[in-house]
C-alpha cells in the first residue's frame, strides 16, 4: 500500500488521543456520600466487562482513523517499481563513421550512454534496442533515449517538446546525437514560453501556395512538405477553415500524424473570410514521426517583424522557416520554403516537379526578404525540453517513473468515515 | 460554622407558634398541645391508714364517718408530657444541609413543646440534655442542640443517654436520614408505649445519581469505598434503589406503630413542622 500524502498519517494520533481522553473521562470521580446503602446495589449489578466496552469510543476511533487514512490517500500500486529506460540505439554503417577525435560515432554514443546510465544510478532497468533505418517505437518505458547519427534528428528540434498533454510517453526524452552530444527533455508542469529568434530567409517564389479564400478546402501541395513516417518528405496536406468570428488567422501545422491533432490534414488554417488580418496565430502540432515528435504546439505565434501592407510574415523555428503567410484582404497565402537540407533526401526535384502542376504562385517577388521574430508559447500541458545544442552537464533533468497503476482507497475510506460519524450522531441523539 | 438558629430561624419560629396554636385550637384542644397535659386536675389514687406526721388536710373525714378509723387520701402526682428529641448527629447528616435542617426542625419542635407546657429533652448518641420546662429554657435547648457531638447514628444508645422521664405522656421524635434500619427498629421497640414519630431528612440530591461516568464513592461514616460505573442502567438502578430505601423506612416506622414524615433540607421550616406535626405535605 502506498500513500499520496503520508504526512496525513499523523492524524492517526487522534486514536490514542481519543482513547486517553476517554480514559480520563472515565476515571472515577471521588465523592463522599452519606451512605453506601444505595450504591452497593448499583455496584453489584454492574458488569466490569461491559464497563470496558464502549461502542461510542470504538466508533469515534474508527472514524478518526478512517479520516486520517483517507487524507493520506492510500492506494494499491499495481505494476513495476523500478523505472525502465529504453535506449533506441542506432546500429549499422552510419554509426561506424569516425569523428574528429578518432572515435567512431558508435563509440562516442556508447560513452555518452554510459554517462547517462551512471547518472541514472542503480535501480534502473536499462534496455537497449538496436535499430537501423527507421526509428522503432512503441516500447513502454519511463525514459526513452534515442541514440542516432541521423543528421536530421538534431535539426528537427524534437526535444523541444517530448510529452503529450495527456502525459503519454510517446516521444523520446533524450537524444544522444552522433557526435556525442546529449539532450534531455526538461519536464515540468505548466506552459513554457519560448522565444525564437528568426533567421532571415529568402523565399523562393515557387514555394508559395495559394490556400484560397477564407473557406474550407483541402489542398495537397507537393511544394509544401512534411515528413512522413519514414522521415521522408511528402506533400503537405493543407486544410483551411473559415472562422467567422475571430479576426485572427489561426493555423495549426500538423505534420505526419493528423489524427493526433484531430484534423485530417497536416496544416489547418482558419481565417475570417474577407477580413484583413495583421497577425497570425499559428497552432502547429508537429508530429514528424511518432517516435520523434510527440507534439509541438505553437500557440499564439505572432509576427512581429516586417510585413507588407496587406499583412504578411515569416514563421520560422530554430532557424528554419516553417511557413510564410500573407493576407491581402481577400485571400490568405501560405508559403513554405524549400530547404536545401531536403535535397539530401532527393525529394526536392520531385517536389518542384509536382509544384509546377499546382496552383502555387508567389506572393513575394523573388529576392524579397522577410525577417522578424516569432514568439512561441507551448500550450499548457506541454513541456519544454532542453535542446541538444548545449553540451550536457552530466546532470539528469527531473526524472520520475511514470505512475504505475494505482487503486485509490481515499473515497472509500472517506465515505466509511462519514457513515461512522452519522452512526455516532444517531446514537448520540438517542 | 454558622449557627442554624439565626434570626431568620427565630422569626419563622414565632410565626410557627401562632400557626400551630391555631391548628390545635381548631381540633378542640382548647389551644393546648397534644404533647402537653399541663393544667389537668390532681387525681385521687387510693386510701391508706393515717400515720403520724400525715397532713391532716388529707384525712378523708367521710370515710372516718363510715369506717370509724382515720384514713388519708393519696393523690397521683401531676402528669406532665415529655417530649424527647432524638437527633441523628452522625457524619451522614453533614451532607446536603441535612444537619442544619434536622437541628432547626428539632429546635422548632422543642420550642413548640416548651410553649405547650411539656418537658423537653434532646438526646443523641454523643450526648443528651436534661428535661427543660417553659419557653425560658429554649436558649438552653438551642445550646444543647448545637453542642451535640457527632457520633454514629445509634438511636438505642441515644435513648440510654436520655434523661429518665417522669410519669405522664411521652413523645419521642427521631430525626435523621434513617439510613440504618436496625438501630431505628430497636429504638422504636425500646420506646415502648411512647408516642413515636420518625422524621426522615433526605435531600433530593441524595437520591439522584450525580454526574460522571464513574464514581469512587466513599461512605461518609465508615470511610468504606466503592467504585461504581454510572451508565444509564446504573443510574436507573440507583433511582430504583433509592426509592425502595425510602419506602422501606416509612414501612418500618409504620410496622412499629410510629408515625413517619419526610422533609427536605430545603423545605421551609414552617412547612417542615406542619409536615411533621400535622401531617401536611411540605410546600
Amino acid at each position: 500500500m502506498t500513500f499520496a500524502a503520508p504526512w496525513a498519517l499523523v492524524g492517526l494520533l487522534a486514536v490514542p488521543i481519543l482513547i486517553l481522553l476517554d480514559r480520563r473521562r472515565r476515571r472515577p470521580r471521588a465523592v463522599v456520600w452519606p451512605s453506601l446503602l444505595v450504591w452497593r446495589a448499583v455496584g453489584a449489578s454492574a458488569d466490569p466487562k461491559q464497563r470496558r466496552f464502549d461502542p461510542r469510543l470504538l466508533l469515534e476511533c474508527a472514524a478518526a482513523a478512517l479520516l486520517a487514512l483517507a487524507a493520506a490517500g492510500p492506494g494499491f500500486v499495481a505494476g513495476r517499481a523500478e523505472p525502465v529506460v529504453a535506449v533506441y540505439r542506432e546500429s549499422g554503417a552510419r554509426v561506424q563513421a569516425r569523428l574528429a577525435d578518432g572515435r567512431t560515432v558508435d563509440e562516442a554514443t556508447g560513452a555518452e550512454l554510459a554517462r547517462v546510465r551512471e547518472a541514472l544510478g542503480p535501480g534502473v532497468v536499462w534496455r537497449e534496442i538496436a535499430f537501423e533505418g527507421s526509428v522503432p517505437t512503441g516500447d513502454a518505458a519511463d525514459l526513452r533515449i534515442l541514440a542516432s547519427n541521423r543528421a536530421d534528428l538534431s535539426e528537427t528540434g524534437f526535444l523541444r517538446v517530448a510529452r503529450a498533454p495527456e502525459g503519454r510517453n510517446v516521444g523520446f526524452d533524450a537524444l544522444v546525437a552522433g557526435d556525442g552530444r546529449v539532450g534531455f527533455a526538461v519536464r515540468g508542469p505548466g506552459p513554457v514560453a519560448v522565444r525564437i529568434d528568426d533567421a532571415t530567409r529568402t523565399v523562393q517564389p515557387d514555394t508559395w501556395v495559394e490556400v484560397g479564400p477564407a473557406r474550407t478546402l483541402r489542398i495537397e501541395t507537393p511544394n509544401v512538405l512534411a515528413l512522413d513516417d519514414e522521415l521522408r518528405l511528402r506533400p503537405l496536406v493543407l486544410r483551411v477553415r473559415t472562422d467567422a468570428e475571430s479576426p485572427l488567422v489561426q493555423a495549426a501545422l500538423a505534420v505526419g500524424v493528423p489524427a493526433e491533432v484531430g484534423e485530417p490534414a497536416d496544416l489547418v488554417l482558419a481565417t475570417r473570410g474577407g477580413a484583413p488580418v495583421d497577425s497570425v496565430v499559428l497552432g502547429a502540432a508537429c508530429v514528424a514521426h511518432p517516435g520523434i515528435f510527440d507534439g509541438l504546439f505553437l500557440d499564439d505565434v505572432r509576427w512581429e517583424g516586417a510585413r507588407t501592407a496587406e499583412g504578411a510574415g515569416l514563421l520560422s523555428w530554430r532557424g528554419r522557416a516553417l511557413a510564410q503567410w500573407r493576407d491581402d484582404g481577400r485571400k490568405l497565402w501560405l508559403g513554405l520554403p524549400v530547404d536545401r537540407a531536403w535535397d539530401e533526401h532527393g525529394t526536392l526535384p520531385l517536389m518542384l516537379e509536382r509544384a509546377k502542376r499546382t496552383r502555387a504562385r508567389a506572393l513575394l517577388e523573388p529576392g524579397e526578404t522577410l525577417a522578424g521574430t516569432v514568439a512561441v508559447r507551448p500550450a499548457p500541458g506541454f513541456v519544454e525540453t532542453d535542446g541538444i545544442d548545449r553540451p550536457w552537464n552530466g546532470r539528469l533533468p527531473p526524472f520520475a517513473p511514470s505512475a504505475p497503476g494505482r487503486f485509490e482507497l481515499r473515497a472509500l475510506l472517506a465515505w466509511a468515515a462519514v457513515a461512522l460519524l452519522v452512526l455516532l450522531s444517531v446514537r448520540h441523539g438517542r | 460554622m454558622a449557627t442554624p438558629f439565626d434570626d431568620s430561624f427565630r422569626r419563622r419560629l414565632e410565626v410557627l407558634k401562632r400557626i400551630v396554636a391555631r391548628a390545635w385550637a381548631g381540633r378542640g384542644g382548647g389551644g393546648r398541645s397534644p404533647i402537653s397535659e399541663r393544667g389537668g386536675r390532681v387525681e385521687f389514687a387510693d386510701h391508706r391508714p393515717y400515720a403520724a406526721g400525715d397532713d391532716p388536710r388529707n384525712i378523708d373525714w367521710a370515710a372516718y364517718a363510715r369506717l370509724e378509723t382515720l384514713v388519708v387520701k393519696e393523690f397521683e402526682a401531676p402528669r406532665e408530657a415529655h417530649l424527647l428529641l432524638l437527633v441523628d448527629r452522625s457524619a451522614s447528616m453533614d451532607h446536603f444541609g441535612k444537619r442544619e435542617a434536622a437541628l432547626r426542625l428539632a429546635a422548632a419542635l422543642g420550642y413548640l413543646g416548651l410553649a405547650a407546657g411539656a418537658r423537653v429533652a434532646v438526646a443523641a448518641t454523643g450526648g443528651a440534655s436534661r428535661w427543660w420546662s417553659g419557653t425560658q429554657a429554649f436558649p438552653e435547648l438551642l445550646t444543647a442542640l448545637e453542642s451535640l457531638g457527632a457520633a454514629e447514628a445509634d438511636y438505642p444508645r441515644a435513648l440510654q443517654r436520655a434523661p429518665a422521664a417522669g410519669a405522664g405522656r411521652r413523645t419521642a421524635i427521631l430525626i435523621g436520614d434513617l439510613y440504618e434500619a436496625e438501630p431505628l427498629a430497636r429504638a422504636l421497640t425500646a420506646l415502648g408505649r411512647a408516642q413515636r414519630l420518625c422524621v426522615q431528612v433526605i435531600a433530593p440530591a441524595e437520591i439522584t445519581p450525580p454526574d460522571g461516568v464513574a464514581l469512587h464513592v466513599e461512605d461518609a461514616e465508615t470511610g468504606e469505598t466503592l467504585e461504581v460505573p454510572l451508565d444509564s442502567a446504573a443510574r436507573s438502578r440507583f433511582r430504583a434503589e433509592a426509592e425502595r430505601f425510602l419506602e422501606e423506612r416509612a414501612s418500618l416506622a409504620q410496622r412499629h406503630g410510629a408515625r413517619f414524615a419526610r422533609v427536605r433540607p430545603e423545605d421551609d421550616l414552617i412547612g417542615a413542622v406542619e409536615q411533621v406535626l400535622l401531617g401536611r405535605a411540605a410546600s
